[in-house]
């Protein structure tokens, strides 16, 4: 019984130790995307979540969501005004680009992002709204507060990339992780 | 010019089951819920027309009269003219709407261009080809023709049913109006009654604010903010002062002491005379139906 209860309290211990907080600010502002990959690579179970883009007053809300691969987007239309989903590719790629076609007031549309990289979400309908989704390989991903800074809870200890997202620019680095770290990042680059 | 003259006639659409009904009902805004104060018309309130009069100089003359074309039995129009009649009280001479009221119908009409949307995918810097911009414009068109014959949340549906005739005619000059490179020269030309021009007018404009019956306002009344119902138009007004009502403006009695004021109507100063006075005949052979 003493040995199973030291055994817990030492992996308690383990998990603790390497469950270190990342934070820090993004010097360019908000909204942001801060999302770290471990080096090496490492293949991560693709999440099984959904997270929702509103349409409302010819916008998209918000204009910035960070979702890890996997994740399935559901576009809302709130607005008095149908709109047009689509995006012409997947971080440049072509083959991956979508037409969800147009949904009115109260309908919604479903997609699952397989594949990682960044996406412009675009209305052809409407050509001032746009918005922009980080698909994360990893489940270490954060978007900055109004004031810029972000937090990134549980990440282990280790070499990351980290690359932070602003204004559909992207600027990475690496950062060495261990236990809470602070990492600062300057404006996005290209 | 006798091909000139031969593709005036083929541009001459007839317009078949122009069937004129009355106007019926509360006005759109009751429909949606929302006082005329809070409408990019109302908030421009009191500013529209000639300034009151002195009280010892009402009732103020008529300053337009109507008529100046007897003959007028049909009339041609073209698709600017629908869209004055239909939805330029609202969405404005160039389409743009009143944000964030009334949205523009100037993007919505050039998404249905495959052209238009390749060249707005380059400048974002992405090369789009032909397939998909041609699928985008379809999706683009079938929406807006959805909305030209549904309307929407907030939009009417457009009463009177548009015939086929005016919605060619109607789409062309949207096309024209969003800048579709050629449009221009494929601009559709109708035939219209005058009392379906009255129809139009009436049921596109008016009662956008003015409810089809219900009690007559007084004075007192109207400064508290009450429409008058389309009903009673035609038994307030003569034909003149109605014409100058909508055309060029006519100050009103409001308030306990039946004042002269300017009034809480926008002019139609887009409208001709002759325009105004089909919507008091249509008014007056079609009445207005609870």
């Amino acid at each position: 019984m003493n040995r199973i209860c030291v055994s817990v309290i030492v992996i308690l211990l383990s998990s603790f130790a390497s469950a270190a907080k990342v934070s820090g600010t993004v010097k360019a502002g908000s909204p942001s995307a801060v999302v770290l990959e471990p080096v090496p690579g490492k293949s991560f179970p693709a999440s099984a979540q959904t997270a929702t883009i509103d349409q409302r007053a010819l916008k998209f809300t918000p204009s910035l969501l960070v979702i890890q691969q996997g994740t399935t987007v559901e576009f809302r239309n709130n607005d008095t005004v149908s709109h047009n989903i689509f995006w012409p590719s997947i971080s440049g790629n072509k083959k991956l680009g979508r037409n969800l076609g147009t949904a009115s007031n109260g309908q919604s549309q479903k997609f699952k992002f397989d594949t990682t990289g960044t996406v412009q979400i675009l209305c052809n309908i409407h050509p001032e709204m746009s918005a922009s989704i980080v698909i994360s390989p990893s489940p270490y991903f954060a978007q900055t507060d109004g004031a810029g800074n972000y937090s990134i809870g549980d990440v282990p200890d280790g070499e990351y990339k980290a690359t932070v997202w602003h204004g559909g620019k992207a600027a990475t680095q690496t950062i060495t992780v261990k236990g809470d770290t602070k990492a600062d990042f300057a404006a996005a680059g290209k | 010019m006798k091909q000139t003259m031969f593709m005036l006639v083929a541009l001459l659409a007839p317009v078949h089951g122009q069937t004129v009904t009355p106007v019926q009902g509360a006005s759109w805004l009751t429909h949606i819920h929302r006082p005329f104060d809070q409408t990019s018309m109302g908030k421009s309130s009191g500013i529209y027309g000639p300034k009151a009069p002195m009280p010892g100089d009402w009732p103020p003359r008529a300053q337009v009269t109507p008529g100046t074309n007897p003959a007028r039995q049909r009339t041609t129009m073209d698709g600017a003219d629908l869209y004055r009649l239909k939805c330029r009280p609202c969405h404005g001479l160039f389409g743009v709407g009143a944000a964030p009221e009334i949205h523009s119908v100037i993007d919505p009409v050039r998404a249905t261009s495959a052209k238009l949307y390749v060249e707005r995918m380059r400048k974002l810097g992405v090369d789009v080809d032909l397939n998909n911009a041609t699928a985008l414009a379809k999706q683009a068109r079938l929406t807006l023709f959805d909305r030209l014959h549904k309307g929407g949340t907030d939009m009417p549906p457009p009463d009177p049913r548009l015939t086929d005739a005016e919605v060619r005619s109607l789409w062309a000059y949207l096309r024209q109006l969003a800048g579709i490179p050629g449009a221009e020269k494929q601009q559709v030309f109708i035939h219209e009654d005058p009392l379906r021009v009255g129809e139009h007018i009436v049921k596109s404009t008016c009662h956008i604010c003015h409810g089809a019956t219900g009690h007559n306002p007084t004075a007192e009344e109207l400064l508290e903010g009450q429409i008058p119902p389309l009903n009673s138009l035609t038994s307030r007004l003569k034909l003149n002062d109605f014409v100058t009502k909508l055309v060029v403006g006519r100050p009103v009695l409001e308030g306990p002491l039946a004042i002269p004021v300017r009034g809480h109507m926008p002019v139609f100063n887009y409208l001709s005379a002759d325009e105004a006075a089909d919507v008091y005949s249509y008014l007056s052979m079609y009445p207005p139906k609870e």
